[in-house]
């Protein structure tokens, strides 16, 4: 296969994308494996070797003696034209092998605007697009990752979709195909496993999500695969998975509980692993709200006396900074980072109670206060647009905020930096919002340019998100099976790597959607409580009920407290 | 102390561009537990440096690299410990040390001895085209740079061009400004372009 790979590949741009031989891949023995496993992350290959969740699957196969793992990552549209062209097929890159020749498929589901790279992933394999059309002699096709939790615009792609923590599911998945070989039989009995949906059997079937109970039970790489290049091309240490803060909004604050921790002493191994096998000088900590983590300062201090002398850099993406002490900051400040990023959300207290992200404007400027102080010239504001209730004074709170920061940055330093990015709120299945209407692409626009007017100035600047691309996710987030033969025409008319500017064209995907007479403003629609949602047969374990009080309570302005077992709301995750 | 280490970039390795290169290589020297030398400042970096970029798709028997360690330990040492820590295709063949002053990687090479097959042109014409340049005094070629075009004569700059037994071609390219790319090269020799050019296979066999 290199023979011919090798004379396309002087054709494409960044050909290091698809030579795989990296260090830490795992080399087993493809004849000798039982059963393989092809993983893949539907975009292209900076952004899949970012990811986490796969390399935590990856490892965990591999150490298993009848199990192989490789990978496979969309070719950029470059490739994906010479591969035609040269009548070759998709292939893995550690065995540059054909990802049909591969017993299983398993493709994680990051972001809505990565389905239809998964059609393309198909597309080039030579695999039928829907489950209905495949027989055991294609590669069981599994989804997981966050979109898994409502998978219905793709669930006629998959023969199965994993919802929740893989780590124990995928062997039981790799041990049935040991035995099984026939696809009924197959799909029968992964109905059977908890957090694994078949969509085939129908919507009738619960399923509910698995959930690893001990973090510190499962494996975690200490050898992973080292990019050549990647978007954070850092090592990545996992130690928290799941929240209880219970921001509204938040899907991963939700689906992903309860919260569990791995200790210090095991943080700092994986730490100290990572870093000597990858040679990577950033490394990051990774949690939906690392600044909660139970021993944050112990945490650093112990990962700073074991990396010293090493010049190594530990990176964090976003922390809540009003929880900061001062001996903590003084750690990450010796951290080689020239922005601190904060992300208040919402330009109101008012908002922020809704969102029951509960922080006033005055804990923002002490943290900010806090940051400047210590050394850091530029700060990132985070805010959201086209949260529920959202009025023009949100806006205008949004305004005065960042120039009240940058203010108070300029009292430090001439050069202070305020950079303010604003995202479009999307409504997301099972969170207390998943009831609410989006803002329209208008409404967005219009809010981006009132943002673009007033954030201007010396040491201000703004970005925001695409309101096209985030009408797209919204209908994509909320939407049902009704959508696939839309994914697949929008696939056909050269849709795909839609979440890249370059490639993203909404009049296509309009129109793949007019043409199964769709209106996509009604995904954006608010629900009545009673409504059937897409979702409604996969469970979380979260209480409907407990959801719709919060939608409730956020109508109030009202908050809810930190999850603890003092304080327990009822969400119905614990047992 | 500082050390220049020779090092092949072969098979899918061609392909990584010069950033990926660098990249591997740093984290290959972290791995194999070197104590890198890091300039000071906002950003320090360690202290690498490196030859001409070989073009995306070449491969090489002899691409060089100095770096400057804390440490004072033997070449032999250094090879020992960089034996595992590389992705395929990347291997290191000596190591030496030198003295801080020493000329640039650069500076220090006169030569490249380039090895081209999949050149997809028939053998005659190949030795007729091969003679005909030996036979010229002058092999006028116009290097097309971003701000200025210019007229160079190649025999100036080819040094050695001789079909080998497996019929591919040897071609020993000088180094001196203004630079001549070996692509360009066979492009002027044999009228490759586009694609088929883009499609011959380039091998760095030595440099001196």
């Amino acid at each position: 296969m290199w023979s011919i790979i090798k004379q396309i590949l002087p054709l494409v741009e960044k050909p290091f994308r698809y030579i795989g031989g990296e260090v830490g891949i795992a080399g087993k023995n493809w004849d000798q494996a039982k059963v393989r496993i092809c993983l893949a992350f539907p975009d292209v290959y900076e952004l899949a070797m970012s990811n986490t969740g796969l390399p935590i699957l990856y490892n965990i196969v591999n150490n298993h003696p009848d199990f192989l793992a490789d990978r496979v990552y969309t070719p950029w549209p470059d490739m994906a034209f010479q591969l035609k062209q040269n009548k070759l097929p998709l292939f893995s890159l550690d065995h540059k092998r054909a990802v049909a020749d591969f017993e299983v498929l398993g493709i994680t589901l990051p972001y809505e605007l990565s389905y239809t790279n998964v059609i393309n992933i198909l597309d080039l394999a030579g695999i039928p697009f829907y489950s209905k059309d495949r027989n055991e002699s294609y590669p069981l096709i599994i989804g997981g990752g966050p979109c898994a939790f409502n998978p219905e615009p793709v669930a006629p792609f998959f023969d199965a979709i994993v919802l929740g923590d893989g780590e124990q599911t995928i062997i039981q998945i790799l041990e049935i195909v040991k035995i099984v070989k026939t696809r009924r039989e197959q799909l029968n009995q992964l109905s059977q496993i908890q957090g694994v949906y078949v969509s085939s059997l129908g919507q009738e079937q619960q399923v509910h999500k698995s959930t690893v109970d001990d973090l510190e039970a499962v494996s975690y790489p200490t050898h992973p695969v080292v990019p050549y290049a990647a978007a954070h091309n850092r090592a990545g240490i996992e130690v928290s998975r799941g929240c209880q803060r219970g921001c509204r909004f938040c899907q991963a604050g939700f689906v992903y509980r309860p919260l569990r921790h791995r200790s210090v002493a095991t943080a700092v191994n994986l730490a100290k692993e990572n870093l000597a096998s990858t040679g990577q000088e950033d490394f990051s900590f990774l949690s939906l709200s690392l600044s909660d983590y139970p021993e944050f300062c112990n945490l650093l201090k112990a990962t700073q006396e074991a990396t010293k002398n090493q010049y190594v850099n530990p990176q964090f993406p976003s922390l809540r900074a009003e929880s900061l002490s001062d001996e903590t900051l003084d750690i990450i400040k010796k951290a080689r980072s020239g922005s601190f990023t904060l992300a208040p959300e919402a330009g109101t207290e008012r908002m922020r109670q809704i969102i029951n992200k509960g922080n006033t404007d005055e804990d923002l400027y002490a943290s900010v206060q806090k940051i400047f102080s210590s050394g850091w010239h530029r700060v990132k504001l985070y805010f959201m647009i086209g949260l529920p209730g959202e009025n023009e004074e949100e806006l205008a709170g949004i305004v005065k905020i960042s120039k009240h920061c940058l203010a108070i940055g300029k009292k430090h330093n001439r050069r202070a930096e305020v950079t303010v990015s604003t995202s479009i709120f999307v409504p997301k299945a099972h969170t207390p919002f998943q009831w609410v209407s989006q803002i329209s692409m208008a409404e967005a626009q219009a809010k981006i340019a009132y943002l673009q007017k007033q954030l201007k100035g010396r040491g201000l600047s703004y970005r925001w998100h695409n309101s096209q691309m985030s009408f797209l996710e919204g209908v994509l987030a909320r939407g049902g099976q009704e959508l696939a033969p839309v994914l697949v025409e929008a696939y056909k008319s050269g849709q795909y790597f839609s979440g890249w500017d370059e490639y993203f064209n909404l009049e296509k995907w309009q129109a793949a959607l007019s043409q199964f007479g769709i209106n996509p403003e009604q995904y954006l629609k608010a629900r009545d409580q009673d409504a059937k949602l897409p979702w409604d047969h996969l469970y979380v374990d979260l209480k409907k009920k407990f959801l719709w009080q919060e939608y409730e309570k956020s109508l109030k302005g009202q908050t809810s407290p930190i999850c603890s077992l003092s304080n327990c709301l009822g969400c119905g995750v614990c047992k | 102390m500082k050390y220049r280490i020779k090092f092949s970039k072969k098979g899918e390795a061609a392909f990584l561009g010069h950033l990926e290169l660098i990249n591997v290589l740093k984290t290959g020297f972290r791995r194999a537990g070197l104590f890198l030398i890091y300039s000071q400042g906002f950003h320090p970096h360690p202290k690498l440096s490196f030859g001409k970029a070989l073009s995306v798709g070449i491969e090489s028997e002899c691409e060089f690299c100095d770096l400057e360690l804390l440490e004072n330990i033997s070449s032999q040492q250094i090879r020992e410990k960089c034996a595992q820590v590389f992705p395929q295709g990347i291997k290191i063949k000596e190591v030496s040390e030198i003295a801080p002053e020493s000329l640039a990687i650069e500076d220090s090479i006169k030569a490249s001895i380039y090895e081209i097959s999949n050149m997809g042109i028939a053998i005659d014409q190949l030795k007729a085209t091969m003679a005909s340049f030996d036979h010229q005094d002058l092999f006028l070629f116009e290097l097309e740079r971003k701000k200025k075009s210019n007229k160079i004569n190649l025999k100036d700059y080819v040094a050695e061009l001789a079909l080998l037994e497996n019929n591919d071609i040897r071609i020993q390219l000088l180094e001196k400004q203004p630079m001549v790319r070996i692509q360009e090269v066979i492009q002027a020799l044999f009228g490759l372009e586009g694609i088929e050019l883009k499609k011959i296979f380039i091998m760095k066999r030595e440099v001196n």
